[in-house]
């Protein structure tokens, strides 16, 4: 409150009151000091004092006291009457008894002191006590008591102080007068700075400047104010550009933080978007869903976890990945974790312990997600208990496929066999009789052939064509028999010799045709040397035959490789054929033209066919009826070793 | 010293005072005398107080107790004469009541020296004894004779004078 009251004071009245304050203060210390050291001494000599008196009392007292004369005794201290301070005094003889006392008229209590062994005084509050021994050749002989009242101290405490507050309110009084006055000299500069601060601050006039009058610190502080004023004033014009500028750069400011602002709530927009889309994704994948840490503790999951287990969301965010498992497959998926951690992607198949008790097969895929410092699996479950349902359905499927195919197998070959060891026996069986007709009409015409008319000879030679023609029918069903029987012994074959050379034999055994082959390079192959020439027999025969009715017949063997596999042609520019009956070439006795057109046992491409397809190859043709024919068939690369079963 | 301390304290009580005996208190009174006496320079050099009984002693061993007692660095001792003749070196002289008919003749002898006389009968101070008990109101008392005390030469303190009863020569 005073505080207060201080700093809201002029500095006028401050200044006064600080000096009056410590001129105070000052007097006041000197005047206490002044008065104690007073009542120090003044203490002293009352109690020198009343010694004094004590001693001659009680030299006064001995002979009483030794004469046991109590009236003398009265007589001496009565002389205390003289002195009104005294209030009593007792003498007491040695062994402490009263012998005689005085009191003052007024004074009413009785009183006895405790006696000390020597002397001595003490001061109450109203009175000072004095004992003194009295001593007569060197023996006490009694006490002397004296009691006197402090009244003459007190009346000069009061002097005192009255005096001191006297001097006191003078001084101050004078002081005042003199500060009143003074105090200009340092008030009067301050007051003219704190009008023209004043006028500045109202009016914002930075152009005013305060008188200086003195060069002591006065004089400074108007000299450093109106330094101060002048720089204000040069500030202020700066700083007028300056909020020009600023509040351009504000505007530019707040555009760009808007735009920022803006930005970013489309950014925010598009991460919630981002994330519901996640969730979602994550809830509706059919599997179940999870991501959980190094220490397996799961950060996210999706419902299907929760459905499918049985755990409730709270469960599941204490549990550990393993405890979904048993204790065989703990392990197992262990290891599947840790490997994902390191490795950084892993799966593992098994089953999953549901909050009941039931196993569900499950595939589990994990994959490493780093975030941060922080490393965490995120991964997928999948029920596979159809697939392996289906699995093992497809399994014993498969198993009786075999079965049965085998099955057939061995009926087929057994059908196969008998066909084939029928269809040889046949054969075999036919050329006996054959031979005879053969032999016997070659007898006949020999022999008898002035006996036969035209006529005759002419039906000799049909039986000795049609003859020969079933003996090549035969060789050809004996060959494509043995074919179906021999087993296939592969060498490499060099396709473009081979060709030549079956080319130039044939070409051998009708000198009268004129035949052009062009032979490409061919690939070499691996097969039975003995049925591949065969089929380059068949083919070259073929080609010779058809194009017996040209001008200039052209052949053409070539060959390339696709694939897996060695393709090879042949090539005539023969009657061709109707791609109609293209499927019906390489059947037994199927033929598409007469025997009348093109002789032939209908069985040679039969035989082509049946070769290639027992070296793993196939056979097809192409080819326009008067427009030549193609030939086309194929062989396993070299290497790539395979065996028909079939 | 205890015994007189002792006959001092008994003194303020009178029944004590009778059973303690009227001579055991002149005894102590004779002593305490010594204090307030002052004699000439040429009798301090001593070391001892002759305190000397002349005639009867009435005080029996009343005045043994103060025997050897010290007063002023002296030491008191008691002597008993039957005549005048060796009293030169008493410094007290107690004149028994036995010796009436003959004090004026043994005043006569003392005259020039420094002795304190001391009596208790009735006359002995007007005819010239220093100090002599009575009793008053059964307690004992003391006259001194002015004259005495200046023809004897000592000092006698205005304190024990002012307990005393002031008596003179009776012939001037």
């Amino acid at each position: 409150m005073i505080k207060r009251l201080f700093t809201d004071l002029s500095i006028k009245k401050k200044l006064i009151l600080i000096s009056l304050f410590t001129t105070g203060a000052v007097l006041f210390l000197t005047e206490v000091a002044l008065i104690v050291k007073e009542i120090i001494d003044f203490r002293h000599s009352v109690v020198n004092n009343l010694t004094a008196q004590a001693k001659i009392v009680g030299m006064n007292s001995t002979a009483a006291l030794l004469f046991n004369d109590q009236k003398d005794a009265g007589e001496t201290l009565s002389a205390f009457k003289t002195t009104p301070n005294i209030m009593r005094a007792i003498l007491f003889t040695e062994d402490g008894k009263e012998f005689s006392k005085y009191k003052r008229y007024d004074t009413k209590t009785e009183f006895t002191p405790l006696l000390p062994q020597k002397d001595e005084y003490s001061f109450g509050i109203d009175h000072l006590s004095v004992f003194h021994r009295i001593i007569l050749d060197n023996k006490p002989i009694g006490t002397l008591f004296i009691q006197s009242d402090l009244e003459e101290l007190y009346r000069r405490i009061t002097w005192h102080v009255g005096f001191a507050v006297a001097i006191m309110v003078v001084s101050l009084f004078c002081a005042f007068l003199l500060l009143s006055k003074l105090q200009k000299v340092i008030t009067k500069p301050i007051l003219e700075l704190v009008q023209v601060m004043g006028i500045v601050s109202k009016n914002k006039n930075y152009s005013l400047r305060t008188p200086v009058h003195s060069h002591d610190e006065m004089g400074s502080l108007a000299n450093g104010f109106n330094e101060m004023l002048s720089q204000i004033q040069n500030r202020d014009t700066k700083l007028k550009q300056y909020s020009e500028h600023l509040k351009d750069l504000v505007t530019e400011r707040t555009a760009e933080l808007q735009k920022e602002l803006t930005e970013r709530k489309r950014v925010e927009e598009a991460l919630r978007v981002e994330k519901n889309f996640i969730d979602s994704t994550i809830n509706s994948l059919s599997g179940i869903f999870y991501m959980f840490d190094v220490n397996g503790r799961f950060l996210k999951w999706n419902r299907n976890l929760e459905v499918i287990t049985g755990y409730s969301t709270e469960e599941i965010s204490r549990m550990h990945p393993l405890d979904f498992f048993d204790e065989e497959e703990k392990k197992l998926v262990g290891k599947a974790i840790q490997e994902v951690f390191v490795e950084g992607e892993a799966s593992v198949e098994a089953n999953l312990i549901s909050k009941d008790g039931r196993k569900i097969p499950y595939f589990f895929t994990g994959k490493l997600f780093i975030s941060g410092y922080q490393k965490y699996l995120v991964g997928m479950g999948i029920d596979v208990s159809e697939l392996k349902q289906a699995e093992e359905e497809i399994r014993k499927l498969n198993v009786e496929l075999e079965k049965r195919v085998l099955q057939r197998t061995a009926q087929l070959e057994a059908a196969n066999k008998e066909l084939e060891s029928f269809s040889y026996s046949v054969s075999h069986d036919l050329r006996a009789p054959l031979r005879a007709i053969d032999g016997f009409s070659r007898i006949l015409f020999e022999d008898y052939v002035e006996k036969f008319d035209d006529e005759g000879k002419r039906l000799v030679n049909i039986i000795r064509g049609n003859t020969k023609k079933m003996s090549n029918l035969i060789d050809d069903l004996l060959a494509l028999s043995r074919i179906g029987r021999k087993d296939i012994d592969h060498t490499d074959i060099d396709m473009e010799r081979l060709a030549g050379l079956v080319f130039d034999e044939i070409k051998a055994t009708i000198p009268e045709r004129k035949l052009q082959l062009n032979v490409k390079p061919l690939p070499s192959a691996s097969g039975d040397a003995g049925t591949i020439r065969q089929v380059f027999v068949n083919l070259l025969t073929n080609a010779i035959k058809f194009t017996r009715l040209r001008e200039t017949p052209i052949i053409e063997v070539g060959g390339y490789i696709e694939d897996s596999e060695n393709v090879y042609y042949v090539k005539d520019n023969g009657v061709g054929f109707d791609m109609q009956y293209a499927d019906k070439l390489f059947g037994t006795f199927q033929r598409l033209h007469s025997d009348k057109e093109f002789e032939g046992t209908g069985i040679g491409l039969a035989l082509v066919q049946r070769v290639i397809n027992r070296h793993g190859g196939r056979i097809w043709a192409e080819g326009k009826v008067n427009e030549g024919a193609t030939f086309y068939f194929t062989l396993p690369k070299v290497g790539v070793g395979f065996l028909s079963k079939l | 010293m205890c015994v007189l301390l002792v006959l001092i304290t008994v003194t303020n009580t009178y029944s004590q005072e009778q059973k303690l005996g009227e001579y055991d208190v002149k005894a102590a009174f004779i002593y305490n005398f010594l204090k307030f006496v002052e004699w000439p320079d040429k009798a301090s050099a001593d070391t001892t107080v002759n305190l000397c009984v002349l005639g009867n002693d009435p005080f029996g061993s009343a005045i043994d107790s103060v025997q050897g007692q010290i007063v002023n660095n002296k030491r008191i001792v008691i002597k008993r004469h039957n005549d005048t003749h060796a009293l030169g070196k008493c410094q007290v002289l107690f004149i028994s009541r036995s010796e009436k008919e003959q004090l004026s003749q043994i005043l006569a002898t003392l005259t020039g020296m420094n002795i304190l006389t001391v009596s208790d009968t009735r006359g002995f101070a007007e005819q010239g004894v220093i100090i002599n008990f009575y009793l008053e109101e059964n307690k004992v008392r003391f006259e001194v004779n002015l004259d005495a005390i200046n023809r004897s030469r000592l000092k006698i303190s205005s304190r024990l004078l002012s307990l005393a009863k002031i008596v003179h020569d009776s012939g001037r």
